[in-house]
């Protein structure tokens, strides 16, 4: 096939086989670290700082051990052998690849019960041994063989140590314990020689080194003042230990090298030159800041001393967050209470003016007290009173006023003030006059719409009207002249002829008064009317209305009769 | 050698997923600037007529030989504007013109080896074209017209692909 192809542009993606080679390495790499993860290697900084946070927590603990320990030895009488009982069980330890963690508190229990150094550790060695053959764990063992020493062989029975319970209720405690060291003797031993056994020995040694090493974290924080020290420990102790492990692999390729070189056996830091010089005296410091023997009491004691600081630091942030927190929303609670206080008063507002309401109030009360008021000084007290309450008045007016901010009624308000104040100075001098009382009494009073005096007037009106038209009052006898008559006609006022004639004309019929009260129509001349001299006439009228409804013809009529005798203009009806 | 380019297969990714309109373009520009290479190569072809008449397919021949026909060795000059699959090495095509005909491709190169064989030279005598380029780049019709083109349609689509790339850039921009 031809392959004539001219590429102008092209760009490199890598292809198959860089993949595969790229995802080779990956898994390289993830095979490494988990390598690294099962032998306990770390390789980044983190993790380091981790392994040292750790490492100083076994070491707080196997201090503790320690001293519970050497507590109970001595309250047991024991206190004496408390520092061979610890070097016996670190070289149980390192022996047999059981951590001191757990032989500690096993030696605790049979020293307790026997009571004795030299029965506990033999004791002890022969609960490893039945723990190494049994499969038992060491806690169990022990705490059957303390038993069975205070004479309860239960526990020991339920082993499956091979020695029947009538054995153990027959044989002596001493007899059965050289029984089982018979039976078991050299199990831990084995069991220790073999691959597990060395596997253990192996984390018995990194368990130790790690205390060892925490060991010297805590020393290192005896020199610690701050509380943002631990901190700046802790960032330190990453950058010194991100520093280190690059230290190491140079120093893995620094070995690897003078390996390399003829002559050179096994290395020796000091040899290094230079840098194992360095090395040394960073070594020799080291050894001399060592706090003696074990942890340093000084130093856990300051670290306690600081994680109680860090303790109460953050209890303290946390209770001042809080208390401004609640005090905030007690504000804000207030606040909102408020603001619906406010919004209620002002809606009250708009509905009522209380200051308004009780002045009328007061004022109406006055009124009343007025009339029942049977002399000069309960007047006079009224008048005071009222002439508060109007003062009181005119400065809610004045307010109001203000308020609105127009000029014209503030200062129509201050002078109606003004005047208030004047009287009721008046009245609080006493210099009162009798003419000044009554005048504010009465404005307490209402005015009379009709009484005796408006009658008269009125009386008095009509007849000036009847003179000035010339005419005669067409009243029925008692329907005036005197108050309270009842049963009289409404009294109309007498109309002018020229009145009458326009009204009728309204109504359509083609009648004419005459000036001399004569009724006329024209073709039938006069039908009703009113002599000179005040006689009356009663005439039939006929009226020409074509065809029709006869009875709305006379409806129409007797209307326009009863509305002429409303008016006035005719007396005493008619009848069709 | 064609000329590297960083990020055009993400380019066109890009422009498929946010600028469709300017994946669309891309290609016709690319197309544009290699049309005339292909273009010219074809013309740089000669007809049927135009080479020895051996070559030429004949009725009832099992020859195994590549036989000659215009119109297939013209239809198999071409362009392409889509990446290709990485070659042996990890590199990418993005824009490229072939001449993928068997005759095509021997008309294309006789002669590289042995400009002094008889096929070559009757051939060369019956249709004087001339070769021109260096080395694997050397040919009659695509190379020749590649050659001629003077790196204009390597420019062109250079060009096409930095402008929809500023333009992409341009749009993305808040």
């Amino acid at each position: 096939m031809s392959n004539i192809v001219i590429d102008i542009a092209a760009e490199f993606t890598g292809n198959k086989s860089f993949k595969q080679a790229e995802s080779a390495t990956d898994k390289l790499g993830k095979n490494v670290k988990k390598l690294a993860g099962a032998l306990g290697l770390a390789f980044g900084g983190q993790q380091i700082l981790a392994y040292g946070k750790a490492a100083v927590k076994a070491a707080a603990a196997d201090e503790k051990a320690q001293k519970q320990l050497a507590l109970a030895l001595k309250n047991v009488g024991l206190g004496r052998d408390a520092a061979s009982s610890e070097e016996y069980i670190q070289r149980l330890q390192s022996e047999f690849g059981i951590l001191d963690d757990k032989l500690r508190p096993a030696y605790q229990t049979l020293a307790v019960a026997v009571q004795d150094s030299d029965k506990a550790q033999r004791l002890l060695n022969l609960s490893l041994d039945i723990s190494a053959s049994t499969g038992k764990d060491l806690g169990s063992v022990t705490a059957a063989l303390s038993r069975a020493y205070l004479g309860n062989n239960t526990a020991l029975s339920k082993l499956g140590v091979g020695i029947s319970k009538a054995d153990l209720k027959a044989g002596k405690f001493e007899d059965i314990i050289a029984n089982l060291e018979t039976t078991f003797a050299g199990a831990a031993t084995q069991s220790a020689n073999t691959f597990q056994g060395s596997i253990d020995k192996l984390g018995v040694a990194a368990a130790n080194a790690s205390e060892i090493i925490g060991t010297g974290l805590i020393d290192a924080l005896k020199g610690l003042g701050d509380q943002d020290s631990v901190d700046n420990l802790a960032k330190s102790m990453q950058d010194a230990a991100t520093y280190t492990a690059d230290v190491i692999r140079g120093i893995g390729v620094l070995i690897e090298k003078l390996k390399g070189l003829p002559g050179i056996g096994a290395l020796d830091i000091g040899m290094i030159p230079i840098l194992g010089t360095y090395l040394e005296m960073l070594n020799a410091a080291g050894k001399a800041s060592k706090s003696g023997n074990g942890i340093s009491a000084q130093g856990l004691a300051h670290l306690a001393e600081l994680q109680a600081k860090y303790t109460t630091a953050i209890l303290a942030a946390k209770r001042k967050l809080t208390a401004e927190e609640l005090k905030a929303l007690k504000a804000a609670k207030l606040k909102l209470a408020l603001d619906k206080a406010n919004l209620a008063l002002l809606k009250g507002e708009e509905v009522f003016d209380m200051d308004k309401i009780q002045i009328a109030a007061a004022l109406t009360s006055q009124a009343e007290a007025l009339g029942k008021a049977t002399n000069a000084s309960q007047a006079l007290q009224i008048a005071n009173d009222t002439a508060r309450l109007n003062v009181k008045r005119s400065i809610l007016a004045l307010e109001d006023a203000i308020a609105s901010k127009d000029e014209a009624s503030i200062t129509a308000a201050t002078n109606k003030l003004n005047a208030d104040l004047k009287v009721l100075g008046a009245l609080t001098g006493q210099s009162i006059k009798l003419s000044d009382i009554k005048s504010i009494l009465e404005s307490l009073k209402p005015a009379d719409l009709i009484n005796l005096a408006n009658l008269d007037a009125a009386i008095a009106k009509m007849m000036e009207l009847i003179r000035l038209q010339g005419t005669k009052p067409s009243i029925s006898g008692g329907a005036v002249g005197g108050s309270g008559g009842g049963g009289g006609a409404a009294v109309t006022q007498p109309r002018s002829i020229a009145e009458v004639n326009a009204a009728v004309a309204e109504l359509g019929l083609n009648t004419q008064i005459q000036p001399n009260l004569r009724e006329y129509t024209p073709n039938q001349g006069m039908i009703s009317g009113i002599s000179p001299n005040g006689r009356e006439f009663n005439f039939s009228v006929t009226v020409n209305t074509g065809i029709g409804d006869p009875n709305a013809i006379a409806e129409a009529v007797t209307q326009v009769v009863q509305d002429a005798v409303d008016r006035g203009t005719l007396r005493g009806g008619a009848t069709l | 050698m064609p000329a590297s380019v960083k990020g055009a297969v993400a380019l066109r990714k890009s422009l498929r997923a946010f600028s469709p309109d300017l994946a669309k373009a891309l290609p016709k520009e690319v197309a544009a600037a290699l049309k005339p290479i292909t273009k010219a190569a074809k013309g740089y072809l000669p007809d049927d007529g135009q080479v020895l008449s051996g070559w030429l397919a004949l009725e009832g021949s099992d020859a195994r030989f590549p036989s000659y026909n215009a119109r297939i060795v013209k239809q198999g000059i071409g362009y392409k504007t889509t990446p290709s699959k990485p070659n042996r090495r990890g590199f990418r095509s993005l824009a490229r013109v072939f001449n993928k005909s068997a005759a095509g491709a021997i008309y294309e190169t006789m002669g590289r080896k042995t400009p002094s064989s008889r096929f070559v030279q009757n051939q060369s005598s019956k249709y004087g074209s001339s070769m021109k380029g260096d080395g694997k780049m050397e040919g009659r019709a695509l190379f020749r017209a590649y050659e001629e083109n003077n790196g204009k349609a390597r420019d062109a689509v250079l060009n096409a692909i930095k402008s929809a790339a500023d333009k992409l850039n341009a749009r993305a921009k808040v």
